[in-house]
């Protein structure tokens, strides 16, 4: 589990803190959706999960390892996969291969286990075909499926995804969320910032942030049909509630 | 302003990779006030079209003509950028000037306005944005968030009032007020009776917006008419990698609850307004 408990962060120079006593608990086995508005702290949130900025006061727990204790960097940074809105921030190497290996090079693997495990992940996000193509050749679809790939390879407990499929077409998005629901069935803890409503509805619990706080936590179609709370929140809300909400309205009002 | 294409064909040519045909004998033309979405899954073809239309390339077979002018291979536009303004996808990494206010005014300097002129314009445009320019103009773009800097973008483009406005992905990933506002932005623009044409990938947005919509596939033209044609032939949207808009999705299902509203609805207004008269209809 990752339990944050009353953070609070305030940008150097800025006069309001952008972060406020948030707290919220990441189970594995889960998707949480996080959504806000632009400026209600999402990225800055993320940001302290495997310790890119570090809290003025709170705590974030990743299972057993404090992620302020600067000790714990390494194992916290393993256990934590981050994926962000563009690909292309993210992508390093030459190839798709080694891309892929990129990250497992660096925990140091020994070079016969190394090959079975890119050549796994390589199958299991279809991209063996490509494997010696260089990753600016590959649609902006399949960059981000590598980009996924090159994480899920070193096995983190807990997946970070920043915006994901925000900049894909159709078909992008909905291949990227299969392999967000295959990691979730296989017992990873995944936090997804979206922007879409339709999106957090296939999450298993979302998460509204306004002004640095957690201002509705549950399920989606609970914190969602509450339209007249999360409206003043600047979030999207699914046509489909929108719909049975004015439906019951107009029915009451006849 | 009036938009024709007439088999259009463009290749991509390489002497590295592959060539590759983007766009295999297009023909469609668009009058004058439309306000037209061209929709399809990456890397169908939309956005070489949409660069065909200001000229940024030439056909390489058939032509085409916007307003007067006409272009095929042999042929390019002359003065076609003066009347057709083009945002490009993520126009906020083009932003360079010191302040907001210059870079609005760079475009209005161009085409050599008068200082009052490019004024009154660039006041206008960012009004038309939703941006004061006694606050803005002086900010630097940096100081800005996401969705102000694609604003100030699209007023750089406003600004020289083009009559026919072009852009590309124009919502891409903004938040849901920043789309909101972009929606309502090209809703006015073309109220004051400009030809719009935009791509995008968001059917919600696509379904509220446009009054008719453009389908490519592989780079080819597969479907051109109004949102309702398309919306009920499941079989084109698959084929081109598209999804039923989520309000149309969530209309049918009412539908099938026994609600009995029309399918032709895409904002919540209209929703409303049908639910209303429908559930009125029912007490008498």
């Amino acid at each position: 589990m990752i339990n944050v408990r009353d953070l609070t962060y305030r940008y150097p120079g800025n006069d309001s803190d952008t972060l406020r006593t948030l707290s919220l608990c990441i189970r594995p086995g889960e998707i949480t959706a996080i959504m806000g508005a632009n400026g209600s702290g999402k990225t800055t949130f993320i940001r302290c999960l495997n310790g890119l900025i570090r809290p003025d006061s709170g705590s974030v727990m990743v299972d057993e390892f404090d992620v302020l204790d600067s000790a714990n960097l390494f194992q916290v940074r393993k256990k934590v996969g981050m994926v962000f809105q563009s690909p292309d921030n993210q992508i390093v190497a030459t190839t798709v291969e080694r891309e892929i290996a990129f990250g497992l090079e660096n925990l140091g693997l020994e070079a016969g286990r190394m090959r079975k495990k890119v050549k796994q992940t390589l199958e299991r996000f279809s991209l063996s075909e490509y494997r010696h193509s260089a990753p600016h050749l590959l649609s902006g679809g399949e960059r981000q499926r590598l980009a996924l790939a090159s994480i899920c390879v070193m096995e983190p407990d807990y997946l970070v995804l920043d915006e994901p499929t925000s900049l894909l077409d159709p078909k992008g998005k909905k291949e990227i969320f299969e392999y967000i629901l295959h990691h979730r069935d296989a017992g990873m803890g995944i936090i997804l910032v979206t922007q879409s409503a339709e999106e957090a509805m296939l999450c298993d619990r979302l998460a509204v942030l306004h002004h640095g706080q957690v201002v509705s936590d549950g399920k989606p179609e609970h914190v969602f049909f509450q339209v007249d709370k999360i409206r003043p929140y600047g979030i999207q809300i699914p046509a489909a509630v929108e719909l049975d909400v004015m439906v019951r309205e107009i029915q009451h009002a006849h | 302003m009036r938009i024709e294409f007439n088999n259009v064909s463009y290749e991509y040519r390489s002497l590295v990779t592959d060539s590759h045909v983007a766009l295999s004998r297009v023909s469609f033309s668009v009058e004058s006030g439309g306000l037209v979405a061209v929709v399809g899954a990456s890397g169908s073809g939309k956005t070489t079209l949409i660069q065909q239309i200001n000229g940024l390339l030439q056909p390489t077979s058939g032509w085409l003509r916007v307003g007067d002018e006409k272009a095929d291979s042999g042929t390019q536009f002359k003065s076609v950028r003066d009347h057709v303004g083009l945002v490009f996808q993520f126009p906020e990494i083009q932003l360079f000037e010191e302040t907001v206010y210059s870079d609005v005014a760079f475009g209005p300097r161009n085409l050599g306005w008068s200082g009052e002129k490019v004024e009154r314009q660039v006041r206008q445009a960012m009004a038309l944005v939703g941006l004061d320019a006694e606050h803005f103009g002086p900010l630097h773009p940096f100081e800005l968030s996401g969705g102000e800097k694609r604003r100030v973008a699209i007023a750089g483009v406003l600004a020289m009032e083009p009559m026919l406005l072009i852009l590309d992905e124009p919502t891409a990933g903004l938040d849901w007020q920043g789309t909101q506002k972009i929606e309502s932005i090209i809703r006015q623009y073309h109220d004051n009776g400009r030809t719009v044409l935009f791509v995008s990938h968001d059917m919600d947005l696509v379904a509220r917006l446009a009054d008719r919509i453009l389908v490519l596939h592989q780079g080819r033209l597969i479907f051109d008419g109004s949102k309702t044609g398309l919306f009920q032939q499941p079989n084109i949207l698959d084929q081109a990698g598209l999804e039923i808009p989520h309000m149309v999705q969530a209309v049918h299902v009412l539908q099938k609850k026994g609600i009995g509203i029309p399918g032709d609805i895409y904002t919540l207004p209209e929703a409303r307004e049908a639910l209303e008269h429908y559930f009125h209809s029912r007490k008498d």
